[in-house]
């Protein structure tokens, strides 16, 4: 029986071929995203394992925001080992040759770093840590910026520094580390001469240390205690791989589930295919019943086809992944901090392969299922029908073997299996919503539009004929359509929102660090180019102490704490004023004024989110140590802040009356009309304040399209595979329906239909089937991206029509080009052919 | 030959020959077919199954193209003109009713009817369509579906489209082939009756003798040729 099964299957595919092979061709897409980022996943990890003591540089690190105070000197010496430190921090540097000024992140650097791993530089082996002279390795984008090469000289703070190299890597950095600001590092030694660094100083303060007579982990372990109290951050080879390696997990998982978007759909073409393949077998089946098949062996039959066609996509899928693998490192390189090695991970090439095998088996039964029930009267009477229709228990349960199995691969798939759910329950939203959306228009369509010319109503008739494929279509298209399109609308609302050169009163310019006396200074520099300061605000440093009578250090050691560390452990920059800044509004509360100064608890007022955070209400008081006076306060107000507008913006602000005498500097804005304005502004500023950094936005802005576009480019890459499977199974639809539309063709030829309407009946179609998707996938895409930018990224909905009409464009013309060139031939069919079928 | 002259020729066939070529092998369907049919006569074309008849109508009708010979349908010489051209031709003034009625499944009867006149954006198709359905008894199943219609129904609509386009000469192919015989006769009756009042030229392929019968002429094919009379055919001893 099994040797007639396959016997049989085998011959009926020798006149299939081609059509089979490309009802195949549905999986292709989505088995190679699959293995392509799942081999990209295993090499990631692979190199993370290999590389993580380089990822550190050293066995530990330890960190401090304040400098280390003597008894942390005390505890290092007791850690033992190989040490190496290192202070960095912002500063403006000014470079004579050109000059020119910017916002670098200065890395002064002392000691054996790195112990593991390699400081790379051009020239070779040019670690500043080594050197005992004024001498500086820099950053690329710097030398290409300002027309540096090795020999040149930069200026931080009063001291000259050479450039001896340019920087290649440090261990455990990605290259976009010196996107946002240039490194630079120095000798530790040459740091006092610049005279940047005093009390006070915003800086990071670090201590890399290796040979450890203990394990790292021990030690954090050990000191745990005298590391809180001198409120020093630890971080061990494994923290820094866990930290390295979790992002980059969770980018791949995402980009894991974007392909089996892909492949679910691929399943969704196999099941449209294999329904109108099976529509021609009917006859067949009944025939083999006739002549005293079972229902099983003649549906083994065409489960065989099935499974051969599956195995066969399966594995041209997993080998396109193989070759889409790289190009993944490639298109994600600035994002890692070591160098990826390109190697086929097996395990994932047969998982891929694997999903892909039963994605498409479990599609194709649906189909198959129903023919168990064909009659062999069929055989004889082509228009018997089988009786009242009955519930097939069967078809109920693949549906839930089949929702279970896509939860599960969801589920799978992120790192909580809620979160999983969450996606596969979304999916099926958009998939059901896109469907429904496609019935109805198909049914307003036959039911509103029969009028118009001829031309127009056939291309319309066509989209609900029998054995359409306009919903299959719909949907597969128009998620295509509407991940790639939610993807670029997230990005452009949130580049929109940070693009401040494109809206002509918003301030670009940022001036922090600016000390009270040198404010007035300042004033005249922007007042010597017709500038001035849009806003500013006085910055008071202080640390959080106790909340609600308990202090931070029980906090911290409350296993049942929610509240986050960083809140904990920040320096907070606060101010004070007697009103609420322009991006801001009190939501809650009173917002008091004046304060007669030292009488506490000081009313403040406090961002509600941040209140959220820390579980306090109106009225809730806390103490803050400001620069070693501990001061209490009491919530008086809560506000909302527009942290996307780019003003001086404060968690906590004090009433006036109260810090006026506290140590402090300024925050300020200002709008330069140009980029040279904007450059001779922080040269000026660079000689008479050196430590006054002046950063101009749209530098920032830059960096941040630069990283987003990446980690974009790489999701859009992947919706390409869902938007290509799209296509695939247009031209499957195309073909399983052509004979229907040769008939057709040809039947209007015969009545007098010039190939010119026939072709336009079609080109009509593709353009219908579309213009439809893309309408109903970029619908769907602003809703999501709406929803995301309100309730995620706090950005107001807009829709850009130019990119809906370039997107609907988009897909019609794919569509179009697909069709007709899938059609080929059927509008020159000879006409004869229609009388010749007859007999 | 066979001739009919008392009107003007509607089609003239001369010397229509056409070769498929099968693989490495030719198959020659039609060899050296003559054949006049004077405007406004009825002719059947009669032979048994693979006798080349159907495809002899596809010619005349200009649905393909000779091999050599040549085929004037109302005045025109189709062998000169292209695919497009054909086509005009065929939607101003040919009519055609088939053996398995090839309606569109996506239309309605009514919309079925008016393809042709909508095809050459002529206005009142609606009307007209609504007209003939009446005369071929369906007004009440305007707005059906073929697949919602029964065989005799589909032909009859059918028919109506045939008409539509008030043509000069109408080919029907074994229009009786796939229905039961009280539905047949009504086909037949209503074309017949159809073609007498508007004075339509008929060009009938069939296989019932007693309907070629009711034609003017008859026009026997065996093998691609036309075959002698039969009384000629019983003189030279050639049994058919």
């Amino acid at each position: 029986m099994l040797q007639f099964v396959f016997k049989t299957a085998w011959r009926d595919a020798q006149r299939q071929r081609s059509r089979l092979l490309l009802c195949a061709l549905s999986i292709v897409f989505g088995v190679a995203a699959l293995v392509a980022v799942d081999s990209f996943s295993a090499n990631l990890n692979r190199a993370l394992d290999a590389e993580a003591k380089a990822l550190l540089g050293a066995d530990l690190q330890i960190t401090s925001r304040i400098g280390f105070d003597e008894k942390a000197e005390v505890m290092f010496a007791a850690i033992g080992g190989q040490q190496s430190r290192e202070t960095r921090f912002a500063s403006m540097a000014y470079f004579p040759k050109s000059e020119q000024s910017r916002l670098v992140q200065v890395r002064a650097l002392g000691g054996g770093f790195p112990f593991y791993g390699k400081f790379e530089t051009d020239p070779l082996e040019m670690n500043p840590a080594r050197s005992v002279r004024p001498v500086a390795v820099v950053d690329p984008l710097l030398m290409v910026q300002y027309d540096l090469t090795v020999g040149d000289t930069l200026e931080l703070g009063d001291a000259e520094f050479e450039i001896v190299a340019k920087l290649i890597r440090v261990p455990g950095e990605a290259a976009f580390a010196g996107l946002f600001a240039p490194r630079v590092y120095i000798p530790l030694s040459q740091l006092e001469p610049t005279g940047l660094i005093g009390t006070g100083s915003i800086a990071f303060h670090r201590l890399y240390a290796a040979e450890l007579p203990k394990p790292a982990e021990t030690v954090v372990v050990d000191f745990a205690e005298r590391f809180a109290s001198s409120r020093l951050k630890a971080e061990t080879v494994q923290d820094r791989r866990d930290g390295v390696g979790r992002p980059l997990e969770n980018l791949t998982r995402f980009l894991g589930l974007v392909g089996f978007v892909a492949l679910l759909l691929g399943g969704v073409g196999i099941a449209g295919a294999v329904q109108a393949y099976l529509e021609t077998k009917r006859e067949t089946v009944a025939i083999l019943r006739c002549i005293g098949s079972d229902a099983r062996t003649a549906m083994g039959v065409f489960l065989v086809q099935i499974f051969g066609l599956a195995v066969f996509g399966a594995l041209a899928g997993a080998l396109l992944g193989v070759f889409c693998q790289a190009a993944l490192p490639r298109l994600l390189a600035t994002l890692l901090p070591f160098d990826l090695d390109f190697f086929v991970h097996w395990p994932s090439l047969f998982t891929g392969a694997g999903y892909g095998v039963v994605t498409a088996v479990i599609s194709g039964l649906f189909p198959l299922l129903p023919l168990r029930k064909v009659s062999p009267l069929q055989a004889i009477r082509a228009n018997f029908k089988n009786g009242a229709r009955q519930r097939d228990y069967l078809m109920w349960g693949l549906s839930i073997v089949a929702i279970l199995a896509v939860a599960g691969f969801c589920m799978s798939r992120t790192e909580a299996w809620w979160q999983g759910l969450i996606f596969a329950a979304a999916l099926l939203v958009v998939v059901g919503l896109l469907w429904f959306v496609a019935i109805l228009l198909k049914w307003v369509l036959k039911r509103y539009f029969r009028r118009g010319g001829f031309v127009l109503r056939q291309a319309l008739a066509n989209l609900h004929r029998p054995n359409n494929r306009t919903v299959f279509l719909s949907v597969s298209l128009g998620v295509g359509t509407f991940l790639i399109f939610t993807l670029v609308l997230v990005q452009a609302g949130l580049l929109q929102q940070t693009d401040i050169a494109a809206r002509s009163d918003d301030p670009n310019i940022l001036f922090f660090d600016v000390q009270t006396d040198q404010y007035q200074g300042l004033e005249a520099a922007l007042a010597a180019r017709d500038l001035a300061i849009i806003e500013s605000a006085p910055v008071v440093t202080m640390r959080l102490r106790v909340v609600n009578g308990r202090s931070v250090t029980q906090i911290k050691q409350d296993p049942e704490n929610t509240i986050d560390d960083w809140i904990l452990n920040r320096e907070w920059r606060s101010t004070y004023r007697g009103e609420t800044g322009a991006g801001e509004e009190v939501v809650e509360g009173e917002y008091i004024s004046e304060w007669p100064s030292l009488q506490e608890p000081v009313p403040i007022s406090l961002e509600a989110d941040m209140a959220g955070n820390l579980g306090i209400e109106i009225g809730d008081t806390l103490i803050f140590d400001i620069q070693g006076i501990p001061m209490q306060v009491r919530i008086s107000s809560l506000r909302v802040v527009d942290w996307t507008e780019l003003r001086p913006n404060f968690f906590a602000t004090f009433p006036l009356g109260v810090l006026e005498d506290a140590p402090q500097w300024w925050i300020a804005v200002a709008r330069s009309p140009d980029v040279e304005t904007t450059a001779a502004l922080q040269s000026e500023l660079f000689k008479k304040y050196p430590n006054v950094s002046a950063v101009d936005l749209n530098v920032v802005i830059d960096a941040i399209q630069t990283i987003f576009s990446r980690i974009n480019f790489a999701v859009r890459f992947m919706g390409l595979f869902t938007a290509a499977t799209g296509i695939i199974i247009l031209a499957n639809a195309v073909s399983t329906s052509r004979n229907q539309r040769i008939r057709e063709s040809v039947l209007l030829r015969t009545l007098g239909a010039s190939g010119g309407q026939i072709r336009t009946i079609l080109g009509l179609e593709y353009a219908l089937v579309g213009v439809l998707s893309a309408a109903i996938g970029t619908g769907l895409a602003l809703l999501a991206a709406s929803a995301l930018g309100i309730f995620v990224f706090k950005v107001d909905f807009y829709v850009p029509w130019m990119q809906v009409f370039g997107a609907v464009s988009v897909v019609t013309v794919l569509s179009v080009v697909t069709g007709m060139s899938s059609s080929r031939g059927i509008a020159s069919h000879p006409p004869l052919v229609i009388l010749r079928e007859d007999g | 030959m066979q001739t009919l002259v008392a009107h003007p020729p509607a089609l003239e066939v001369t010397g229509l020959t056409k070769v498929y070529r099968s693989g490495e092998s030719d198959l020659t369907v039609l060899k050296g077919v003559e054949l006049t049919v004077a405007a406004g006569a009825k002719q059947a074309i009669i032979g048994p199954s693979g006798s080349g008849k159907t495809t002899l109508l596809g010619l005349c009708a200009g649905l393909d193209v000779a091999t050599s010979g040549s085929v004037k349908l109302l005045g025109e010489a189709l062998e000169t003109m292209d695919e497009d051209g054909r086509a005009r031709l065929r939607g101003a003034s040919v009519g055609f009713v088939f053996q398995n009625f090839q309606l569109i499944p996506t239309l309605t009867a009514l919309e079925n009817v008016a393809v042709p006149l909508d095809l050459r954006g002529g206005q009142g198709s609606r009307e007209k369509a609504i007209a003939l359905l009446r005369k071929v008894g369906l007004a009440e199943r305007m707005d059906h579906y073929p697949v919602q219609l029964s065989g005799g129904e589909q032909q009859r609509v059918a028919l109506a489209r045939a008409f539509i386009n008030d043509p000069q000469i109408l080919f029907a192919d074994e229009p009786t082939g796939n229905l039961d015989g009280a539905n047949g006769d009504t086909i037949i009756d209503l074309l017949f009756a159809l073609n007498e009042e508007r004075g339509t030229t008929l060009v009938l392929v069939t296989h019932d003798p007693s309907l070629a019968d009711r034609c003017d002429a008859v026009l026997r094919i065996q093998d691609g040729e036309v075959a002698k009379p039969i009384a000629d055919a019983v003189a030279e001893g050639i049994s058919l």
